[in-house]
């Protein structure tokens, strides 16, 4: 499943940065995060609980940030993702591009996701939608501590 | 046994039903006709550790008249029982049109007006009904009843304006203006499959046979119905061809539909433009006089 | 472990009471408690509709339906279509119009159209096939089963 969006959120890209490397602003951005470890390395340990419609579930993924590329008004980085939990499992890679523009940052996605099990066999026909309504809900979380970290200082 | 253990609750009364939700409350799930929910309870995706059945409160199964002249209809109300309703037709067509389209009809038999409420489902009729008609949604809970627009209801994937200690009671329809025309188009894989897209929409047209008002709101092509903003451009209009094509791909633009298995994004967005084009068609020839 | 709850129903015009666990289905209990194994079990969400039986005349699917649920109810199943060595009717038309192979839909069919015939007067064939939409055949194709349905119906050509 190919999974892709963007957003331009109302911040700027070097707090968003720094985003990326604090895992108590990504564990309370990440919808359902429950515990987000980091492991070293750029390399975390998350677990999550989920619940849409009447389908609950606790996951647990090894999330890894690479290949950061940080320029002035620009960059990217990719992600890898492998996680499993009791209804199914997901594993995923794919790349985060941040872009400075007029209303703060443009943040766009493109990933390559295999989602497997129970979840996706019944769930087939809105499981791409879900999943971006997800990274939506992050994004749009992270935009929301960031301006209230920079109203508070 | 498929399902999980869980404990069973059968109410025969709403107070009873609101006690037992403040009391598990997240924990608990309504089973109303089980159609959507048993099926996630077979596979384990679904585990409540208690069920609370509403088949046994009849007071909410009913189809009644507001004070202006709409339709309440009660949550335990099967859709079967609408669909086998002589009066409903002439109360509400496009409701009436609609209710063929859930499902097949042993389905039918067991689904209800509320489930199919509460459940949000993205590609489901009825709630795509209720927001072309600018129905409304009241809820009860240990708070006390709430009534809320069905356009805010319905939020996005499988998730409306509802409290884990909220159950729907009834859906409100506005009157039903004699002489507009209405209409529903849905496409699916095989007849009674969930919509790949589908449309329902209400004209209304004054005696020149200019559209002075229009509706509409699409399914499966989100998280939730879309009401799209093209539509109001048929008012002032007699909804000719030209004008029909351009106000059906302007509403297709409105739309940001997913890709699946069964459809990729642009061909929703096609079939969307397409399925419109021949609601309105349909629903002005309906409201001009024509076959109804 | 779980509770249990009494139940009382009629089963093909029999009276049956047992005590089940709220999470058996009526499929479950059919096939496993009363031993009624021509209701078959498919695919367990209600896609297919091999396991559809009338519930007071409706039909249903068994598979999404709680026994829990059918307290007070009467059940009919494939079992309770023939009268002995006699075949109901529909049985007869599906078998001559080859309406049916490996056998594994057939209850549900039949109960569906069972259903549908009395409610239907004189359907179409495209009624039929509407009706039938709801029981997936993966053999002989549909057919054979719109044709003895609309013998049965009064409105075979």
């Amino acid at each position: 499943m190919d999974l892709h969006g963007q957003k331009v959120l109302k911040v700027a890209i070097d707090p968003l940065w720094e985003a990326m490397d604090d895992p108590d602003l990504l564990a309370r951005s990440a919808p359902g995060c429950k515990r987000l470890e980091a492991i070293g390395d750029g390399e975390y340990i998350a677990v999550v609980e989920l619940g849409v419609a009447a389908v609950k579930g606790r996951y647990t993924a090894r999330v890894r940030m690479s290949d950061k590329r940080r320029e002035a008004a620009s960059g990217s980085l990719h992600v890898a993702l492998k996680g499993d939990g009791d209804s199914g499992f997901l594993t995923g890679e794919g790349d985060v591009r941040l872009e400075t523009v007029e209303q703060g940052t443009r943040v766009s996605y493109e990933a390559a996701v295999t989602v497997g099990g129970r979840v996706a066999g019944v769930g087939q026909r809105v499981l791409r939608g879900i999943a971006n309504m997800l990274i939506g809900q992050f994004f749009k979380s992270l935009e929301e501590e960031l301006r209230s970290v920079r109203a508070a200082t | 046994m498929k399902p999980a253990p869980f404990r069973y609750f059968a109410p025969t009364s709403l107070d009873e039903c609101v006690d037992l939700l403040s009391e598990h409350g997240d924990e608990a799930k309504l089973l109303a006709g089980g159609q959507s929910l048993v099926p996630m309870m077979n596979f384990r995706l679904a585990k409540p550790a208690a069920l609370i059945d509403l088949n046994g409160v009849s007071e909410l199964a009913y189809v009644g008249e507001t004070a202006s002249g709409g339709m309440r209809i009660g949550a335990l109300t099967r859709q079967r029982a609408l669909e086998r309703d002589p009066e409903l037709r002439r109360r509400n067509p496009l409701l009436a049109e609609a209710i063929p389209y859930i499902g097949h009809f042993q389905i039918r038999n067991r689904g209800t007006v509320g489930g199919s409420i509460a459940h949000a489902d993205p590609a489901a009729e009825l709630p795509a009904v209720l927001c072309a008609l600018d129905g409304s949604i009241r809820v009860q809970g240990a708070g006390g009843e709430r009534t809320i627009a069905a356009v805010d209801f319905f939020q996005t994937y499988f998730t409306a304006d509802l409290g884990p200690d909220e159950v729907v009671t009834e859906i409100v329809l506005p009157p039903w203006h004699s002489g507009d025309g209405w209409a529903v188009q849905e496409l699916s894989r095989r007849y009674g499959d969930f919509a790949l897209v589908g449309v329902a929409c209400r004209l209304r047209v004054d005696a020149e046979g200019n559209v002075t008002d229009s509706a509409a709101a699409l399914f499966g092509v989100g998280g939730a119905p879309v009401v799209p903003e093209a539509v109001a451009q048929l008012v002032g209009t007699r909804a000719e061809e030209a004008t029909l094509a351009a106000v059906s791909a302007a509403v297709a633009a409105e739309l940001d539909p997913e890709s699946d298995v069964h459809a990729s994004a642009s061909y929703r967005r096609h079939l969307a433009g397409v399925l419109t084009r021949r609601a309105l068609g349909e629903a002005y020839a309906r409201a001009n006089g024509g076959a109804g | 472990m779980s509770e249990r709850v009494a139940l009382s129903l009629q089963v093909n015009g029999a009276a049956v009471d047992r005590d089940v666990e709220p999470r058996l289905t009526l499929a479950d209990f059919l096939r496993n408690a009363l031993q009624l194994t021509g209701t078959h079990l498919g695919c367990e969400h209600g896609v297919c509709g091999a396991c559809t039986v009338l519930v007071d005349g409706e039909a249903v699917r068994s598979c999404l339906l709680f026994a829990a649920q059918a307290q007070g109810r009467s059940i009919t199943t494939i079992e309770g279509l023939a009268e002995g060595a006699d075949l109901h009717p529909l049985q007869r038309a599906l078998l001559e119009r080859n309406g049916l192979q490996c056998g594994f839909c057939t209850p549900g069919v039949l109960m569906t159209a069972m259903e549908f015939l009395d409610n239907a007067s004189g359907p179409t064939r495209d009624e039929i096939r509407k009706a039938l939409s709801g029981t997936i055949c993966r053999c002989t194709g549909y057919q054979g089963m719109v044709d003895a349905i609309a013998e049965i119906a009064g409105v075979d050509r």
